[in-house]
């Protein structure tokens, strides 16, 4: 039953019809080639991108060590407790033993144990001691991962200036913030497959990409000298009730920090918690501000601020005190540095010759400027004496002659040349910079005040840094720390270098101050910091804070050895002392013990044939 | 010429077998995902294809086994009733992932285009081989007139059915005329139709953008997915179940997208021999289609040749980007119960015809 005739006509047109189709099939062939062997290495390393995960592997942080090696930082291998819901197969006995290891109450681990979860956090920070011995157990289901953990040997030692870091590993503040980069090191990763939802596919496995540890960082605090001043800084703070002590250390050839401290410092290794001064100074604080005295100001002022605070929650005047507690006083703030800054006028009086160690003055007690007359602090006045002996004696009249003789256009000259105007550069992030007068602004009465150092706030480290440069030689140096970078392996990667100082003042001038502040401690108010068999040269200075009238001072003493050939400055500033708050009394002899024990710690040999 | 009624191409059912295995294979490993994800069974896409390919297997031996002359009486029916499943599906059919393409019947759900093209081929078989004149232009406006109908109610919402539905009917139309040049202009005048037709809407040519930059697009997400995989597989793939691209990143995997998954898996290699396989099968249709007793089966096995080449050419040319996104589905091998059991039993047509055969004839 044949339904119609096959020509030749139509077979001839059906092989066209296949070879058309085969032409096509070979066409999308080559198409195919292309994609998957000339195109595959792009099109598989974009899937790629699309399947992969990251998760992180933190590396470890590179250490700060002290100038001889002493680990001032350090990581401690702490492990995480959790555990896994689905694989757990004796809950009672996971959560018997959970308990016991970890001191925990059964309720709260009995409740995450049963909790229907992937993934439980039972404990974070567990020593690496406890989590060996819970891995011991081999129990099913529980989980012991390790993890670093910033680590500080000493607690509190040199606390405000080492920092301490976050719980991501980064720096906070001090040290751990300015050298992260140095410290913090390349994370590792994880890398694991995931589906289209992100569900990781527990079958591929996983390919780890290892973590790159951070370098250490080697500093030129010395480990001995920072204890010795903290013990010395704690031990004026407590015999004269002070608020608080800084004191400063450095080299001032060379600007390399040996110790700086700020006592009361904090435990580094739990640095979240107020110390006990001041925990109690913030409830005060809060009990201050729930009944406002309205001693001085009007009801409405006093309820005014009432309100204001009220707002303030527990964690916000937590977070407030905490920032006070880590405050690095000698570089996040400024003070009025009193007589010390003489040593400034002096020098730039003399580098200008507006002055020479044998000038003549005469101090009656007071010095009239304009139509102010500024009081010198021997009432009585000092009388006749040389430029020498009004250094000796801090005669306040004789400076401000000689900062009157300056003028305001050169005294603010010398202040930029000594680099007094800019920040000092120091390696530690908050540098307060210097508060002072316009100087379109100043008139005689300002000047003169300037040139006894009131009127205008610095940091400590400013006043430390001019006085080193002025001192040295003329030379201006930038305070650091940071040394050198080297690996964990000891392979140096780094020498720090800092910018070449200027030359502030000639020689010349220089040995002038050294032989000036020689002479007031030996024969002058700083006599106090006198050391048996040594040069010191260095000036005190007792400085009152604004407002006048609170009667709150802050006595200090910057010193320096040997007075001919500079090795060792140090600075002591002591806030808000009780009872005798002169300078010369309180804080020189604590330069003074200080250089006793670390001029001959540092190899700089006392002269026993002279004097 | 002689006539004998002898054993069907076992060559060709050899192919259908393979494909029809291998279909199966492929989708239990693209499908698993998406099985486990919506269904929590990852052999849910499975089971349903498993079930359509029995029915689909059994069709194919009755069909076999059928005298395919009794077809030519059937012809007419057989249209009617696509006509009318192809009118209902637009007024009571069910919408799936946007699209009103299933007729529901209890558990068992249809998708009348697919029984269309079928039902396309029988009829032109029927018209063309009936028709004394070949010559004239009056075979190709029957043939338009007879299948017009039918593309208008499938190419309202399965625009691409419409289109392999068209492509069968130009081959057949093709192979029923001896001559050459009509075509050609036939072919111009199809591109410049296919030209205004995109230029008419923005959306159409937004669609040769995506087509020509598919990275640059969201909707190219789709394609670049389908590349991603395909570049993956490399010359020898990731092996059989590895792909990484059918877990949720190639969008329905399963379905048009599959052969990209085949691609991941087997690499260029089994790619290219799946290929070789459509070929195989291809070259077996023609022979025979040049073969066959008559006209009417000739021109039944060129039509299912027609069908399975435009579908397998015009789906792997979209996955691997070589022509602008349609929705094609890969014979045998993409996930849908009522195509593979209408293609199996076009497969029991095919093997019908090749059971009566001409043992001498020439084509020069």
């Amino acid at each position: 039953m044949p339904i119609g005739k096959l020509h030749t006509f139509h077979r001839k047109k059906t092989v066209f019809v296949f070879l058309a189709c085969i032409l096509a099939l070979a066409l999308l062939i080559v198409r195919l080639g292309y994609l998957m062997l000339e195109r595959s290495e792009y099109y598989s390393e974009k899937a790629e991108e699309l399947h992969e995960r990251e998760r992180p592997i933190k590396a470890a942080r590179g250490r700060i060590l002290d100038t001889n090696g002493t680990v001032l930082a350090d990581n401690k291998t702490v492990c995480t407790i959790s555990v896994i819901h689905s694989q757990i197969r004796e809950p009672d006995r996971v959560i018997s033993v959970l308990c016991k290891e970890l001191g925990l109450s059964e309720e709260s681990v009995r409740k995450k144990v049963e909790k229907v979860s992937s993934m439980e956090r039972i404990k974070s920070n567990v020593e690496k001691e406890v989590g060996d011995k819970i891995r011991q157990y081999e129990l099913a289901g529980v989980k012991v991962d390790e993890d670093y953990k910033r680590y500080y040997p000493y607690g509190s030692l040199a606390s405000k200036v080492l920092g301490f870091t976050g719980s991501d590993n980064q720096g906070i503040i001090g040290l751990e913030v300015q050298y992260d980069s140095v410290l913090e090191g390349t994370a590792g990763k994880i890398l694991t497959l995931t589906d289209a939802r992100g569900v990781e596919l527990p079958e591929a496995g996983e390919s780890r990409l290892e973590p790159e540890a951070g370098d250490d960082l080697q500093i030129s605090l010395d480990y001995n000298i920072q204890k010795y001043i903290e013990q010395e800084a704690l031990r004026v703070m407590e015999q004269k009730q002070a608020d608080s002590v800084s004191i400063l250390i450095l080299n001032p050839r060379n600007g390399e920090i040996y110790g700086m401290t700020n006592v009361p410092e904090f435990d580094l290794n739990d640095p979240f918690t107020l110390t006990q001064e001041w925990q109690a100074a913030m409830e005060e604080a809060i009990q201050e501000a729930k009944n406002p005295e309205t001693e001085a100001e009007g009801e409405d002022a006093g309820a005014e601020r009432g309100a204001e605070t009220k707002e303030k929650t527990a964690s916000e005047w937590q977070q407030e005190f905490l920032n006070q507690m880590w405050r690095n006083g000698c570089i996040n703030d400024t003070y009025e540095p009193g007589s010390t800054f003489k040593v400034i006028t002096a020098s730039a009086g003399l580098e200008e010759g507006v002055v020479s160690l044998s000038d003549h003055f005469s101090c009656p007690g007071y010095k009239i400027v304009e139509d102010r007359r500024i009081r010198c602090h021997k009432v009585a006045g000092h009388g006749a004496e040389t430029f020498l002996e009004a250094a000796q004696n801090s005669c306040n009249p004789v400076f401000i002659e000689v900062g009157l003789r300056l003028g305001v256009e050169r005294y603010f000259h010398y202040l930029e040349q000594f680099g007094l105007l800019k920040k000092t550069g120091i390696d530690l992030p908050g540098e307060a910079a210097t508060i002072m007068h316009k100087k379109e602004n100043v008139g005689l009465v300002e000047l003169a005040t300037m040139a006894f150092g009131q009127s205008f706030q610095i940091t400590p480290i400013q006043l430390a840094a001019t006085v080193s440069s002025l001192v040295n030689g003329g030379k201006r140096i930038t305070p650091h720390f940071g040394v050198l970078e080297k690996s964990r392996e000891g392979v140096l990667k780094k020498i720090f270098q800092y910018p070449e100082g200027e030359q502030i003042v000639s020689g010349e001038t220089s040995e002038t101050m050294q032989y000036i502040l020689e002479h007031v401690v030996a024969d002058g108010s700083g006599n106090r910091a006198y050391l048996e068999g040594y040069h010191v040269g260095g000036k005190t200075a007792t400085s009152e804070t604004l407002p006048r009238s609170a009667n709150i001072y802050i006595s200090s003493f910057v010193g320096f050895a040997p007075a001919d050939d500079p090795q060792v400055l140090g600075l002591c500033i002591i806030n808000h002392p009780q009872g005798v708050y002169y300078g010369g009394t309180i804080a020189a002899p604590v330069i003074q013990r200080i250089f006793a024990n670390i001029l001959p710690y540092l190899g700089i040999q006392a002269n026993t044939e002279n004097d | 010429m002689q006539k004998k009624r002898g054993k069907p191409d076992y060559c060709l059912l050899a192919a259908v077998l393979f494909l029809t295995a291998f279909g199966l294979i492929t989708l239990y490993s693209t499908s698993a995902y998406n099985g486990e994800v919506r269904f929590g069974d990852s052999a849910y896409y499975f089971k349903k294809q498993l079930f359509a390919t029995c029915l689909g297997l059994a069709s194919m031996y009755l069909v076999a086994q059928l005298d395919y002359h009794l077809l030519w009486q059937a012809a007419v029916p057989v249209y009617l009733v696509s006509l009318a499943l192809s009118g209902a599906v637009l007024l009571v059919g069910d919408t799936y992932n946007g699209s009103r393409r299933w007729l529901s019947l209890g558990p068992l759900s249809f998708q009348p285009a697919e029984y269309a093209k079928l039902a396309v081929i029988l009829l032109l078989a029927r018209v063309v081989s009936g028709r004394k004149n070949s010559r004239g232009p009056g075979m190709i406006l029957a043939v338009m007139g007879a299948i017009l109908p039918i593309v208008a109610l499938v190419g309202t919402n399965n625009l691409s059915t419409a289109v392999i539905i068209l492509g069968i009917a130009v081959i057949m139309i093709f192979i029923s005329n001896p001559r050459y040049l009509p075509f050609i202009w036939l072919g111009l005048a199809g591109s410049g139709f296919v030209a205004l037709f995109l230029g008419m809407e923005q959306y159409r040519l937004e669609r040769l953008a995506v087509w020509r930059d598919p990275e640059s697009y969201d909707k190219g997400f789709q394609t670049i997915q389908g590349l991603y995989a395909i570049g993956s597989g490399g010359m020898f793939g990731k092996g059989l179940g590895n792909s990484m691209q059918k877990l949720g990143f190639v969008p329905e995997a399963q379905n048009d997208m599959i052969f990209s998954v085949i691609c991941e898996e087997l690499g260029l290699v089994g790619a290219v021999l799946l290929l070789l396989v459509f070929g195989f099968m291809l070259w077996r249709f023609m022979v025979t289609a040049i073969r066959a007793a008559d006209l009417f089966g000739s021109l039944l096995v060129s039509g299912i040749m027609g069908h399975i080449a435009i579908q397998v050419i015009l789906n792997v040319a979209v996955v691997t980007n070589s022509i602008p996104n349609t929705g094609i589905t890969l014979p045998f091998i993409s996930y849908g119960g009522t195509s593979v059991l209408f293609l199996l039993s076009e497969m029991g047509l095919a093997l019908s015809v090749s059971r009566w055969q001409k043992e001498n004839f020439s084509i020069y």
